[in-house]
């Protein structure tokens, strides 16, 4: 009986063991392998453990003529504009004015909520666009935000991740700047069924191309000072825009939660592994 | 009867080994989060100042910076396997340049040339989890509230060093972390330059 209680305990013991070793070599291997690839040998440099720029940015040398181009299109025309816009509308007309647009998006972010059963996110967009549209006098103002209803962004390129779709290679699109298949099936997807889509069909080209104008011009008025910041203290500004917006795409699509991945770097993993720190 | 007793000692051991782990890391977190509420409303007072010119608000949040960041550490993760080229009588001037880019950076993202600049108030909504292997890296997550009611989303990454005191080697704002987006930068620029060629490069810029 004694002997039959000790073989149990002990076989206890050895499952446990070889379950907690099995546990941290696992999560310690994921460490290390990122480590090495990034402060040891000369292999390839992701710049995090989910980029890796070499299968991600297969483009870069048709990419960089690409940004060059949307550089000097942005320079000659699309800048100028923001610049004039903000010289002309004081920041609160501008802000009314953003809001406009944004609560003009409405339709679009309960539409990817809802396919991503976020039911609190679908049910605060409509409340956003109930209270924006109706207190906030058709969105101009932005009653919501104070009534505890905050503004949040979905695409269908979001939806797309959500359901597991890879987002394929990078890719700066001419005028529309950085993305990736993903994101571009996405912009189709939202733009055919964003309710303006469908109203402007029947009007003069003059109307549409004035609501496509005014949200470039809107949209590059907002990050008129930061993308000078970021122009002025970059190295290499391809890159610093490349690594924005792949941060700002994964960000969106994990609603701000930040990754519990186990191969996520560390500065104590790398003093243990006794690498350069 | 003594075999039960043994069992439940074994047992009461193992409890108290995961429950002493478990709360020391919170333990910690709750002085993580201490901290970075003292750094942030320290950070948000000088941004939103309305004594300070923009030069002295720089060089306020330099001085904040510099009494809680480790520029070094930072500036080692942005030069990823390339910190092993870093030359020795180098390393000063190095981190002397990652501190000015960083202080810079942070400057121009929290502060806005608007005349009427948004008011931001302190950290909310924060949350603390640890990383790394030995409960002495932490990331702390928040929501800046501005006087809008808008949340600016904030992540801090943040280590006890070897003296037991907290400091900053990161800082994310929107989802874009400055560490990591340096590191890229800088990796890019060394794949086909030296590391003599990018500190003069950000001496140029920063000095």
């Amino acid at each position: 009986m004694v002997a039959k209680i000790n073989i149990h305990r002990i076989l206890f013991v050895i499952t446990l063991s070889i379950m907690l070793f099995l546990h941290t070599t696992a999560s310690k291997a994921d460490i290390s392998q990122f480590i090495e690839e990034n402060y040891n040998s000369s292999y390839v440099e992701p710049s995090s453990p989910e980029i890796d720029y070499n299968t991600f940015d297969p483009f870069e040398e048709t990419n960089r003529k690409m940004f060059a181009f949307n550089q000097a299109v942005d320079k000659a025309i699309l800048k100028p504009m923001a610049q004039a816009y903000r010289d002309i509308v004081p920041e609160g007309g501008r802000e009314s004015i953003r809001n406009f647009l944004r609560n003009l998006e409405s339709p679009t972010i309960l539409f990817n909520d809802i396919l991503q059963g976020e039911e609190e996110r679908a049910s605060n967009t409509v409340n956003r666009f109930v209270i924006n549209s109706s207190v906030g006098f058709f969105g101009f103002g932005d009653p919501a935000t104070d009534m505890g209803y905050p503004r949040h962004t979905e695409d269908f390129a979001q939806t797309l991740a959500v359901y597991g779709v890879e987002s394929g290679p990078y890719i700066v699109s001419p005028l529309f700047g950085p993305s990736t298949p993903r994101h571009i099936a996405g912009r189709v997807v939202d733009f055919a069924v964003h309710p303006l889509t469908w109203y402007l069909q029947n009007q003069n080209d003059g109307y549409r191309y004035s609501y496509g104008i005014s949200e470039a011009v809107v949209a590059r008025e907002e990050l008129l000072d930061v993308l000078d910041d970021i122009e002025a203290s970059s190295t290499d500004y391809y890159v610093s825009i490349r690594n924005m917006y792949m941060q700002r795409r994964m960000d969106e699509i994990s609603n701000g939660v930040p990754s519990d991945e186990p191969s996520e770097f560390s500065i104590d993993t790398a003093r243990d592994l006794n690498l350069v720190f | 009867m003594f075999q039960n007793l043994n069992k439940y000692l074994i047992g009461s051991l193992l409890l108290l080994v995961i429950f002493v782990s478990s709360a020391n890391g919170r333990e910690y977190c709750d002085e993580a989060i201490a901290f970075i509420n003292e750094v942030t409303d320290e950070t948000l007072s000088i941004i939103n100042s309305s004594e300070f010119t923009k030069n002295q608000k720089k060089s306020n949040l330099s001085e904040l910076l510099n009494k809680n960041a480790d520029f070094e550490t930072m500036g080692k993760v942005m030069l990823g396997k390339y910190a092993r080229k870093l030359p020795d009588d180098m390393k000063e001037v190095y981190t002397d340049l990652i501190q000015k880019m960083l202080t810079k950076t942070i400057y121009d993202r929290l502060d806005n040339d608007e005349e009427e600049p948004d008011v931001t108030y302190g950290i909310v909504n924060d949350s603390c989890r640890t990383k790394g292997s030995k409960n002495r890296e932490f990331l702390v997550d928040g929501d800046v509230l501005k006087d809008d009611s808008r949340l600016a989303s904030i992540r801090w990454w943040i280590i006890i060093n070897k003296d037991q005191q907290y400091k900053v080697i990161d800082l994310t704002l929107a989802g874009v972390s400055l560490t990591l987006q340096k590191k890229d930068e800088f990796t890019s620029y060394l794949s086909n330059k030296s590391v003599s060629q990018l500190i003069n490069n950000l001496s140029k810029k920063f000095d």
